[in-house]
């Protein structure tokens, strides 16, 4: 534990008005004990979180178990093809994710935002694949569960297939939401690294709890690609 | 608190706070991703396969449930990477592993509900001739005493449809 000095560079943050001593703020030891309670908070979020998709997760298993033939019929108009290149474009973006970490660490603003910049196009571009590629097709084919829902398949029950695509349309459209919230969120972060703002310049621990939620994101993709475009037959 | 395989030439001051014993070789992150690749193209290769059908002695199981362990093990091993790798768990305090592995042994708690499924006495999968809604919540045992093609008189929990 470094005892701190009175000769230490002390810096008043004029948006809250609380002292830091080299980074650390007056409730905390030091800085190793201040980015551990960031890191702490940002995982218990993301356990609400993992609580949330979990029970989803849950309840695909059991139908998926108790109907697999429907399941199978059902999975057949969710195509591989698009599911291959947003797996491709979120893993990309985890990657650029990171490296826009660690610039922040090395407090490299231009590698940052180029960093960022990628990650927000990746995201975007996965988000373009699932709606044009894949959400407005089922519309057309009358795939979305309810009074339009249209099952003329000798194979699987209608109503499970319904059931599936309830699935579909909950799962891949929250993990979406997702998506779309981290694409705001990375947006904004982006603009506060461009002006230097001291709490994500001098402060690496924003970016990593923002990336934090980009991986969790990207956990969530890596289960659903196998549950629904990998069904086997 | 140096986390093991971090670097030591950065000196307090010209990285970002307290970031002089946690910045990673960029090597790291190119080795994560590229692995991630390689298990992504790796799945969608492995479901294209029909696996054989188990036979262990008294247990039988379809080849797609060896399809399903297949992709959900590759799953499991791309998310650890991620967890330990993107995440920077591998590298962080105990507390925050602590959160980490948390959030995962609520998932297999979670699960623990597929046992009261398998064994209570309601089956929603019961599908018989005079019922066209199978998702409906159906006793078991009422069920049983009735043969596949009879009319229920009581039908408490099945709305019939068209």
């Amino acid at each position: 534990m470094s005892a701190i000095t009175l000769d230490e560079h002390e810096e008043h943050d004029e948006h809250h008005g609380h002292a830091r001593v080299n980074g650390v703020m007056h409730q905390f030891e030091d800085i190793d004990q201040q980015n551990e309670c960031y890191a702490v908070g940002m995982w218990s979020f993301l356990v609400t979180e993992i609580m949330m998709f979990g029970a989803l997760f849950m309840a695909y298993t059991l139908y998926r178990w108790r109907y697999a033939d429907s399941f199978l019929a059902a999975h057949q108009y969710v195509h591989i093809w698009p599911g291959a290149i947003n797996t491709t474009l979120l893993l990309a973006s985890s990657f650029t994710m990171v490296l826009a970490v660690h610039y922040t660490q090395l407090k490299k603003t231009k590698l940052v935002l180029m960093n960022l910049g990628a990650t927000m196009f990746f995201a975007t571009a996965f988000l373009v694949v699932k709606i044009g590629w894949e959400y407005i097709p089922k519309f057309q084919e009358h795939l979305f569960p309810g009074p339009n829902f249209v099952w003329d398949k000798p194979e699987g029950s209608k109503n499970v297939a319904q059931i599936f695509f309830s699935f579909y349309f909950t799962m891949t459209g929250l993990h979406g939401l997702h998506v779309l919230i981290g694409i705001l969120i990375i947006g904004f972060l982006a603009l506060q690294h461009k002006k230097k703002h001291p709490a994500v310049h001098d402060d690496y621990m924003l970016t990593e709890m923002v990336a934090l939620y980009w991986h969790f994101v990207d956990l969530v993709w890596i289960f659903l690609f196998p549950l629904y475009y990998l069904i086997p037959k | 608190m140096a986390g093991h395989g971090t670097t030591h030439k950065y000196k307090p001051g010209e990285v970002a706070w307290g970031a002089e014993h946690h910045i990673l070789p960029i090597t790291v992150y190119v080795k994560t991703i590229l692995a991630l690749f390689v298990l992504m193209v790796l799945t969608i290769f492995a479901a294209q396969i029909s696996m054989p059908d188990i036979h262990l002695g008294p247990l039988h199981l379809p080849g797609t449930f060896l399809n399903n362990i297949i992709a959900l093990t590759i799953a499991v091993v791309k998310a650890s990477l991620v967890v330990m790798f993107f995440m920077h768990v591998k590298y962080s305090t105990s507390l925050t592993r602590f959160w980490a592995i948390i959030g995962f042994v609520w998932m297999c708690l979670i699960f623990f509900i597929l046992m009261d499924y398998a064994t209570r006495p309601l089956d929603p999968t019961v599908a018989r001739p005079w019922m066209s809604d199978p998702g409906s919540a159906l006793p078991k045992a009422r069920d049983a005493k009735q043969s596949e093609d009879s009319v229920p008189t009581l039908n408490v929990n099945v709305r019939p449809r068209q």
